[in-house]
């Protein structure tokens, strides 16, 4: 039988105390700060786990906004691309009505109408968004559509400085990358599409001078002008149409990414809070258990420390 | 002597002093009730000796022939042994700490809070949480090339991520043993124990030499001398690990071993400490009395100062890990943003390169440029593909080690995490032997006042008896003189 000695009850009831009063110090800021882990001792696994889910995380948060921005650009784009294709829509009513009246000054209002909507057209494509021109593939800097103008003032030319190369894409997500803007190619054709109107007016500008001139073999050569290149005109809508619906997969693709990164981040944070945070309602038993363990300690031991043979004599 | 009253006589008194000497042994138990380095005393009594009387031999009566010291001396090596070892634990615990606290990685939640994607504050996560807004600024930058804030947020958050580096670079190389070592927090520490060691060793060399006054005629009696060598013994076990060797009279030689294997060095023999113990660059060295320099480099396993040797050398290890991912980040980003230097890209070192043989560390990794691009550089400012390529290295599992640049240096934190669980489990785990052994101790050498109350009633008591024998043989005496006169 172990021989107690006047200190050996001392001793432990101390050490017993200061067991208690660290655990319910650790309890206590545990419950304050809603937090079970606070260094990466407190659980090592636990802390690999919890910085692997951070720093996912925190990607996640990133292709959010690479996201966001994604979809305003593509938005931009879009709404463009939209408005120049119902200038296309605009043209096919245009050029008929052109080609059937007699009028020659009928057909200068058709031909001031074909050069305002080469102007909107110029317009929309060197479109910016922040200062960065979004149909230059990757040339932001710079209008990417020059023009050159005949003396009345009318655009002559179109050309495309942009780049010619694929539109650069962006990361959505840890395995998506998608394109938000037209590429180089793309471009090309829009600017062919410029090109293709600005034929236009200038075959019913003919057909005017022709009309006016009564000129048969010119307005002949005006009236297959303008068939000929309403016909290219329809190629390029259908190139515009493709382009839309392009821009159009990666939007969905974007969305898609969205959802999926939004299902995992929230998985992460609450894989994150399981490992970090405290279950309030079991800490809080746990502290009232310890505060009990303390009070009981203590009792015992001024009990016990008080007694002594010498009390008897 | 003849079987008288006065022989009775003789005996009472011899009695009387020995219960005497009882009470003072009791006394002094109880004065050192609280006294942990004390261990309680026991009179021995014994025969006084016996004569032959014509009734048959005789005793002489009872008298106390030594005190008895209830010490254990295989306890006491045990619990010395378990001070070096708790010594060198301990003296970790504190640097561990620090080291864990200079990488900044503590595991901050928004408990309370509801965290979403969209949520744009980020959370002060030190270096981890650097190295995500590093690489993510390059994915905006890739996103929105020629955006000129995304350009600056880039190179604000490499600088924070350089400077964080920087940071817990100095903060562990003040507690690290590094080639060379330079003055810091941890050799500081070193030297300080050095001192405490060659103050022990003087006052233990002292009590050898008191010892030794004592026990040359009285082996094994200067009990409360011996307790408190005992006591010294254990306080320099607390920095050193340490053998002790008996010698004449009672005396103790302290030895230690030397890092050539198999030698040793005996700091303290009879009453005389032999020489003083250094530091310098994190070993320590012996200097005997009477030379100029050091002559041996001494080697510890446990105890403090070995502690201090350890955990210099554990961190420095976390620091070269820490320049291991420097020297990843800047060839990886460099060779990313340059895309190898090959021809067509304009684009100059993203981090100041290493000038070999030098290697890049966490200490000096800095920023080489203060404009960006997205591009190779060319005048496409719509360009993203370097940006993209430097933004995909964070998910690049050959990043370093196999690993992703998060996970490499999650890996330097964990490691340092588990080395100071390891540690505070080898402290509890210390503590409860230690908590036994001294139970143990306390058991066999502790007083127990209702022990001693016990017995100074039965001395008390036996000192009654003798008094009033003596009392007794006194009146007998006094009667028999009355009847001479």
């Amino acid at each position: 039988m172990m021989r107690i000695t006047s200190n050996t009850l001392a001793s432990q009831l101390s050490d017993d105390l200061t067991r208690l009063s660290s655990t319910q110090t650790r309890l206590t800021q545990q419950l304050a700060s809603g937090r079970r882990l606070f260094d990466a001792s407190d659980d090592v696994p636990a802390t690999g786990r919890v910085m692997s889910y951070d720093s996912e995380k925190r990607a996640l948060q990133q292709y959010e906004r690479n996201s966001l921005r994604g979809l305003t650009t593509i938005a931009v784009s879009t709404a463009s691309l939209e408005s120049i294709n119902k200038i296309a829509g605009k043209i096919f009513n245009i050029a008929p009505a052109a080609t059937a009246s007699g009028d020659a000054s009928q057909m200068d209002a058709f031909a001031g109408q074909i050069d305002g909507l080469i102007e909107q057209t110029v317009s929309q494509l060197n479109t910016q968004i922040s200062g960065t021109y979004i149909f230059g593939s990757r040339r932001t800097d710079t209008p990417p559509f020059t023009v050159t103008r005949n003396a009345a003032g009318q655009i002559d030319t179109v050309s495309y400085v942009g780049d010619n190369a694929a539109a650069p894409t962006i990361s959505v997500s840890e395995s998506a990358d998608v394109a938000t803007t037209t590429s180089g190619t793309e471009n090309i054709q829009l600017r062919d599409f410029l090109t293709n109107l600005v034929a236009l007016r200038q075959a019913v500008d003919d057909l005017s001078t022709a009309t006016t001139a009564n000129n048969q073999a010119g307005m002949a050569t005006a009236r297959a002008a303008i068939t000929t290149t309403q016909n290219t005109l329809g190629d390029d809508e259908d190139s515009i149409t493709t382009m839309l619906s392009t821009l159009s997969i990666s939007q969905l693709r974007i969305k898609t990414s969205q959802e999926q990164n939004s299902t995992r981040f929230n998985q992460l944070a609450d894989l994150s809070a399981s490992e970090t945070e405290i279950n309030t309602a079991d800490v809080a038993i746990q502290l009232q258990s310890s505060n009990r363990a303390y009070e009981a300690a203590l009792k015992a031991g001024a009990n016990l420390l008080q007694k002594s043979l010498l009390d008897y004599l | 002597m003849p079987n008288d009253l006065f022989s009775s006589l003789y005996s009472t008194t011899n009695a009387l002093r020995a219960q005497s000497a009882a009470l003072d042994i009791v006394g002094r138990n109880m004065s050192n009730v609280n006294n942990t380095a004390y261990a309680r005393q026991r009179v021995v009594f014994g025969d006084k000796g016996s004569v032959d009387t014509p009734l048959g031999a005789q005793s002489l009566g009872i008298e106390a022939v030594g005190i008895q010291q209830m010490r254990d001396a295989l306890l006491d090596g045990q619990i010395t042994e378990e001070k070096s070892n708790s010594g060198f634990l301990d003296s970790q615990e504190k640097f561990l700490q620090q080291a864990q606290t200079a990488l900044g990685q503590g595991l901050f939640t928004n408990a309370g809070t509801i965290e979403t994607i969209k949520s744009t504050t980020a959370l002060p996560n030190g270096i981890a949480s650097s190295i995500d807004a590093f690489f993510n600024a390059w994915q905006s930058l890739a996103t929105d090339p020629g955006s000129t804030v995304n350009k600056q947020q880039l190179l604000a958050n490499a600088q924070d991520l350089v400077d964080k580096l920087n940071t817990a670079d100095k903060r562990l190389a003040d507690i690290s043993l590094s080639t060379p070592v330079v003055s810091n927090t941890l050799t500081g520490q070193m030297d300080e124990g050095t001192r405490q060691v060659n103050s022990l060793l003087t006052t233990i060399a002292d009590l050898n030499r008191q010892i030794g006054r004592v026990e040359i005629t009285n082996p094994g009696t200067a009990v409360d001398l011996r307790d408190q060598r005992q006591s010294k013994l254990e306080e320099l076990a607390g920095y050193i690990d340490f053998t002790t060797v008996e010698q004449t009279a009672g005396q103790v030689a302290i030895r230690v071993n030397t890092t050539v294997p198999g030698t040793t060095v005996d700091l303290v023999g009879l009453a005389n400490v032999n020489g003083t113990m250094s530091q310098s660059g994190g070993i320590y060295s012996w200097t005997p009395t009477g030379s100029a320099v050091p002559t041996a480099d001494l080697s510890f396993t446990a105890g403090s100062l070995a502690g201090y040797q350890a955990v210099g050398k554990t961190i420095q290890g976390y620091r070269d890990s820490l320049d291991d991912f420097a020297a990843a980040l800047v060839t990886e980003v460099n060779n990313a943003y340059t895309d190898n230097h090959s021809a067509g890209n304009l684009n100059p070192d993203f981090f100041t390169p290493p000038t070999p043989p030098a290697t890049t560390t966490a200490g000096t990794i800095s920023l080489a440029v203060t404009s960006v691009t997205a591009g190779n550089g060319t005048t496409l400012s719509g360009d993203n593909v370097r940006a993209k390529a430097v933004a995909n290295l964070a998910k690049s599992s050959t990043f370093l080690s196999g690993s992703t640049p998060a996970a490499a240096f999650a890996k330097i934190v964990t490691n340092v995490g588990q080395d100071v669980s390891n540690n505070n489990t080898g402290i509890e785990d210390q503590k409860s032997l230690s908590k036994l052994l001294t139970a143990q101790r306390q058991s066999y050498s502790g007083v127990s006042l209702d022990e001693e109350t016990a017995d100074m009633l039965r001395y008390q008591r036996a000192y009654q008896a003798s008094s009033k024998l003596l009392s007794v043989i006194d009146g007998l005496l006094g009667t028999m003189l009355e009847t001479l006169s």
